[in-house]
């Protein structure tokens, strides 16, 4: 017992954290594009780590088969349940029968519907993530479609501190700044401070990547390394005014020089930027970036208190 | 100064090697993928080799680069440690027919008889520099310098998975659907890519590739599992 789908929205996948330990073999990370929304989404229904519906630009409308407890985050959605508007960031409750309709994202790209005890899909090398572009993983490595059914794991009718597992909506789905560390190959470019001068406009992009136009960047001598390794976010320069930002089911290996990469922080920024949108790049160092990565575990870990109920003087 | 130690991000470190594409950088490559995964370095959650570089990836909330840098930095990786003989594992090919629709076409242009293309191509033993692209799809080196033909100008829209090919002076195998501008000379029954499996791609960067000729009626017979094919 679990859900049923009716309307599939635009484009919606099962996603976790992601794929580790495949790289070697080309296969991707995949996974959940905002992170954070992600890790938000079960922190709320008290999972760990498991399986949610990632919805892009527009959610599905969905039948519980089963009672459960949900919660929905990343891009406001306008969920309803039974046609009554429910917020976004907050565990409920549902009953067998109920009807869940998510519309169009307000801002920003993808919403995070999760399930109390995870959906019973079958694991594919280690992952529930679907990376459509390979077929691989989720449901048949595809996305939902009308019809599907897929099972509730451990579904529960009841969970501690209901009333406390609420948080405010961020604020991040409309910033358009992402931080860059330089390099690795920072050097093949005449001045790869340029980057951080121009706003670049998004004019397509789907899980594996965003191509963006606009600024003037000069090689020395070219664009074309010898194929190397592509981190998550790595900003490829393809051509003068061209770039390529690499996303969560990117090729694993490619031949464009890499000015620099997009902090791991700021990838779910990234996640909610769409064709027509400007960016901008802001420089940054890795000294920095440790500090705002210790900074957000310290965050997530105060959310976790928070969503438990526990009172903010055990915070420090 | 090689090897040069650059940052991919927050989560990942580069370390190049000199900038060419040869055996003698390809065997520092391996010596040190081989030397971090024996290290088991705190925080390093993957090691992939490319042509000139070793690509690793961590956990930033785990460890540092500068730790990880400075541990690479201890470790012996000159490649001659290595005790273990490369594998070379052989892959059934059935070249031509209904499986190679553009040999005819690469005998035009080459000069070469279809019986002189397959058996260049198979006598050669091809070394894995690297696997990207797709899934399990190996970078071979080693194409013999005759069978080198220009990719089509205009790419098939699919390729089927298993297919051998050539383009430029790189030769291949799909190991799923996809398109490609590559020509393709035959195909082999077996699955180099499969999901299922626990290991899902049969070889690794740094064996060897050798292809052998079989008929069609093999190849039926190895694809519906009537017939075992040993890879080694």
């Amino acid at each position: 017992m679990g859900i049923r789908v009716i309307e599939a929205g635009f484009f919606t996948t099962v996603q976790d954290g992601g794929r580790r330990g495949y790289l070697k073999y080309a296969i991707p990370e995949s996974g959940a594009a905002d992170k954070r929304a992600y890790e938000i989404c079960n922190l709320l229904l008290g999972n760990n780590q498991e399986a949610v519906l990632e919805c892009t630009f527009l959610g599905p409308t969905l039948e519980f088969t089963k009672d459960n407890i949900i919660a929905i985050t990343g891009a406001d959605m306008s969920p309803s349940l039974n046609g009554e508007e429910i917020s976004m960031y907050m565990a409920h409750p549902v009953k067998k029968g109920d009807i869940l309709s998510l519309k169009s994202a307000k801002s920003g790209v993808r919403a995070y519907i999760g399930f109390c005890g995870g959906l019973d899909i079958k694991k594919v090398l280690g992952s529930y993530s679907t990376n459509t572009s390979i077929g691989l993983g989720g449901l048949q490595g595809r996305a939902l479609k009308p019809g599907d059914f897929i099972p509730f794991k451990k579904p529960k009718a009841k969970l501690k501190n209901l009333s406390s597992r609420r948080l405010p909506y961020p604020d991040y789905f409309e910033k358009n700044t992402l931080r860059v560390i330089l390099g690795p190959q920072d050097d093949r470019f005449v001045n790869a401070d340029e980057l951080f001068n121009h706003g670049y406009k998004v004019i397509t992009f789907n899980r594996m990547g965003y191509k963006l136009e606009g600024g003037h960047l000069e090689s020395k001598g070219g664009y074309d390394i010898i194929s190397d390794g592509i981190p998550c976010g790595a900003v490829q320069v393809s051509g003068e005014k061209n770039l390529i930002i690499a996303a969560m089911d990117r090729q694993t290996t490619g031949g464009y020089a890499k000015i620099g990469c997009v902090i791991s922080a700021d990838l779910p920024v990234l996640s909610h930027k769409k064709a027509g949108d400007i960016i901008r790049f802001e420089k940054t160092d890795i000294k920095k970036t440790h500090r705002i990565l210790l900074e957000e575990q310290r965050e997530m870990e105060n959310i976790k208190r928070i969503i438990e109920g526990k009172k903010w003087w055990f915070l420090k | 100064m090689y090897p040069r130690f650059l940052l991919g991000g927050d989560s990942s470190i580069i370390v190049q090697f000199e900038n060419e594409i040869s055996q003698k950088v390809h065997k520092k490559v391996m010596g040190l993928t081989n030397a971090i995964m024996r290290a088991k370095i705190k925080g390093v959650i993957e090691c992939v080799p490319t042509y000139n570089t070793v690509f690793i990836t961590y956990n930033p909330k785990k460890t540092t680069h500068e730790k990880i840098i400075e541990k690479i930095k201890s470790l012996n990786f000159d490649g001659k440690d290595q005790k273990k003989k490369a594998r070379i594992l052989k892959i059934p090919v059935c070249y031509g027919q209904d499986f190679g629709g553009d040999l005819e076409e690469i005998s035009k242009i080459t000069g070469l008889s279809r019986e002189e293309i397959i058996k260049i191509h198979s006598e050669k033993e091809y070394l894995i520099y690297m696997i990207g692209f797709l899934p399990g799809f190996a970078y071979l080196g080693g194409l013999d310098e005759r069978l080198i033909v220009p990719r089509l100008e205009n790419p098939k829209l699919k390729i089927p998975a298993g297919s051998v090919a050539i383009g430029g002076s790189q030769t291949g195998i799909y190991p799923v659907d996809s398109p490609g501008g590559w020509r393709i000379i035959g195909r082999t029954p077996i699955k180099v890519y499969d999901q299922e499996r626990k290991n899902p791609v049969l070889f690794s960067a740094g064996d060897y590739i050798k292809f052998e000729v079989i008929d069609s009626d093999m190849f039926y017979k190895i694809q519906r599992g009537e017939l075992k094919w040993e890879l080694e």
